[in-house]
C-alpha cells in the first residue's frame, strides 16, 4: 500500500513538496540554532580560559615583580660578594708570594751544596730562575734535586749549564728555570691553595 | 518526549486516520507507530455528517492516547465519483507535461473547467499497471484519476470542521481492496488471492466489484432477493453472471474468467457449497471455477470500540484499507 501505487486525489505532490521544504527548514533551523550555541558556548569558554590565562598572567608578573627587588638586591650582592672574592683573592695572592720568597729562598739555601754558588736570583711570583756556578756537574745536579723537592715549586728545569774558565775554582755556570707555587697564607703549602674553589 | 522530538526532526509524517463517512455512518480507524489499530462508528442518524464526524474523533481520542496533532485522515470518497481512465502517453514525458495531457483527457470527459477538476496519475508500473496491447514500446502506460473538485471541497470542509488535515483522498473501492489484500496477505499460497477476482458487497449498497487489477474496478449494482425462498446466493447467481457478461463486453476481453469471488456482509453467512450457475460462470475460458470464501472479519471487528455499535463490514473494510495510506 505503498503511495507510488495508489491514487490521491489531493493535490499530493505539492504536499510531500511542502513537507519535505518544512522538514529542511526545520533541520536548517535546528543545526543553525545548534551551531550558534556551540559557537557562543566555544566563545564563552575561550574566554574563560583567556579571562583564567590573564589572571595567571598578572599573578606571575605581581609575584615576578615582589621576587625583583630580592633579585635585584641579590644581583648587587653577588657582585659584591665577586668583588670580596676577587680582593680577598689578590691579598692571599700578595700574602702568597710575599711569604713564599721567604720560603722559596729558605729551601733554595737548604739546597744548595757546599761548592756551588749563586750569581743571581730571579723571582716574580710565577717565575723562578737561579744562576750561579758550581765546581763541578755533580753539584748542579744535586741542587737542581734539592729544588725540585720544594713545595714551592714545580717544573724545574735546568735552562743551560757550561763550563767557562777550567782553570776557575768554579768552572761551570748553570741557569735553572722553575714555575712557582704560591703558599696559602692559612696552611701554608700550594696544594691547600689549590683545593680552593 | 525525546522520541516525539526526533520524529518532529526527522519529518516522520503524521499517522493516519482511515476515514469514511457517508449513508452507512461514519467509521474511523486509526493505526499508530506501533501498528496498534483501533476503530470507532457512528452510525447518521439525524445529526449531520459533521456532528457525527465530531462524536466520532472524540470517541476516538478517548479510545487511547492518541494525540490529534500526530494524526491526519485518509479519507475514501465513493467510487462513483471518480473517473479513471487509462492513457498512453510518450515516454520520457515529465510529470508536469503528463499532468497537463492528463487534464485535457479530465476536461474531455468532465463538462467543467480545468481549475474545478482534481486529477491523480500513476506512471507505468509492470507490477500494477499492465501495458497495453497497442502501446508502442516507447510509449507509456499512464492510469488517470479524476472528479469534480467540489467532491474534495466537501471533503476538506467536513474535515475542517473536526479539525484535521486530509493527506490522501482515494476510492472506497480502493480502500476496500487493499483491506481484503491484506486481510488474505498473510495466507497460504494456495489461498491467496489472485487477480481477477469479485467483491460482493450486501450491505449497504449491494455491488458486485470486479477486481481487474490493483487499480482497476468495475463495479456493477445487485439487487438482494427479498423473502424469497432458499440461498441468497442462488438468487444473485443470475446478477453475478450477467454482471460478469458486462464486465468481458465492456473490457472487450472474452477469456476473462474469476478466480475468487469474496463475500463482504454479515448477511452472507452462508456460502453455496455447489451452485450451477458459480460451475458455469468461467465455462468454457478455464477449467476450475472460481472459488468463493467470506472474510474473516474477527480480527477487524474485535478493534471496534465497545461504546458503540459495530459498523457493517463494508465500512470496517474502507477504514482499514485507508488507515494504512500515507501521503
Amino acid at each position: 500500500m505503498t503511495r507510488a501505487l495508489r491514487f490521491n486525489l489531493l493535490p499530493h505532490r505539492q504536499m510531500s513538496n511542502d513537507f519535505c521544504r518544512q522538514i529542511l527548514w526545520r533541520q536548517s533551523a535546528i543545526v543553525s540554532v545548534v551551531a550558534v550555541a556551540l559557537a557562543l558556548l566555544g566563545q564563552g569558554w575561550l574566554s574563560l580560559r583567556l579571562a583564567d590565562t590573564a589572571a595567571q598572567g598578572r599573578a606571575l608578573n605581581a609575584a615576578v615583580g615582589d621576587l625583583l627587588v630580592d633579585y635585584r638586591q641579590a644581583g648587587y650582592l653577588q657582585q659584591r660578594y665577586e668583588q670580596l672574592l676577587q680582593r680577598q683573592r689578590l691579598i692571599e695572592s700578595l700574602d702568597g708570594r710575599r711569604s713564599t720568597s721567604v720560603l722559596l729562598l729558605a729551601d733554595v739555601a737548604e739546597a744548595l751544596p757546599d761548592q756551588l754558588y749563586l750569581t743571581r736570583l730571579e723571582e716574580d711570583g710565577a717565575r723562578f730562575t737561579v744562576e750561579g756556578r758550581a765546581v763541578d756537574n755533580a753539584d748542579v745536579a744535586k741542587f737542581l734535586e734539592k729544588l725540585s723537592a720544594s713545595a714551592y715549586l714545580t717544573d724545574v728545569v735546568l735552562n743551560e749549564i757550561r763550563a767557562q774558565d777550567q782553570d776557575a775554582s768554579a768552572a761551570f755556570q748553570f741557569s735553572l728555570g722553575a714555575r712557582v707555587l704560591l703558599a696559602s697564607p692559612d696552611l701554608g703549602t700550594p696544594e691547600a691553595e689549590q683545593e680552593k674553589p | 518526549m525525546r522520541n516525539r522530538f526526533v520524529r518532529w526532526l526527522k519529518g516522520v509524517a503524521p499517522q493516519s486516520i482511515g476515514a469514511y463517512w457517508g449513508e452507512g455512518g461514519v467509521c474511523l480507524m486509526l493505526q499508530d507507530a506501533e501498528g496498534f489499530r483501533r476503530c470507532v462508528y457512528q452510525p447518521l442518524s439525524v445529526d449531520s455528517v459533521e456532528s457525527a464526524m465530531a462524536v466520532a474523533i472524540e470517541r476516538l481520542w478517548s479510545y487511547g492516547n492518541a494525540v490529534r496533532h500526530d494524526y491526519s485522515l485518509a479519507v475514501a470518497m465513493g467510487a462513483d465519483d471518480v473517473f479513471v481512465r487509462t492513457l498512453t502517453v510518450p515516454a520520457g514525458l515529465s510529470d508536469a507535461q503528463i499532468e497537463q495531457i492528463a487534464t485535457i483527457e479530465a476536461v474531455a470527459n468532465l463538462p467543467v473547467p480545468p481549475e474545478e477538476i482534481c486529477l491523480d496519475f500513476i506512471r507505468d508500473d509492470a507490477a500494477i499497471v499492465p501495458a497495453v496491447s497497442s502501446a508502442l514500446p516507447s510509449d507509456e502506460t499512464i492510469r488517470l484519476a479524476f472528479c469534480r473538485r467540489e467532491r474534495i471541497d466537501e471533503i476538506l470542509a467536513t474535515a475542517e470542521a473536526i479539525p484535521l488535515s486530509v493527506r490522501v483522498v482515494d476510492r472506497d473501492l480502493q480502500a476496500l481492496h487493499d483491506a481484503v489484500m491484506a486481510l488474505h496477505a498473510t495466507e497460504a499460497e494456495n489461498h491467496k488471492i489472485n487477480y481477477p477476482f469479485a467483491l460482493l458487497l450486501t450491505e449497504l449498497n449491494p455491488r458486485f466489484v470486479i477486481c481487474l487489477d490493483a487499480l482497476s474496478f468495475e463495479t456493477y449494482p445487485i439487487k438482494l432477493p427479498v423473502n424469497e425462498p432458499g440461498n441468497v446466493f442462488d438468487a444473485l447467481g443470475p446478477q453475478i453472471v450477467n454482471c460478469l457478461t458486462r464486465c468481458r463486453m465492456v473490457r472487450g476481453d472474452d477469456a476473462l474468467a474469476l478466480k475468487h469471488i469474496i463475500c463482504v456482509g454479515a448477511n452472507l453467512s452462508e456460502l453455496p457449497e455447489r451452485s450451477a450457475w458459480l460451475q458455469d460462470l468461467n465455462a468454457g475460458r478455464v477449467d476450475n471455477e472460481p472459488a468463493i470464501s467470506q472474510l474473516p472479519m474477527d480480527d477487524l471487528r474485535a478493534l471496534v470500540s465497545a461504546d458503540g455499535l459495530l459498523p457493517p463490514d463494508e465500512l470496517l473494510l474502507i477504514a482499514a484499507g485507508m488507515a494504512g495510506r500515507q501521503l
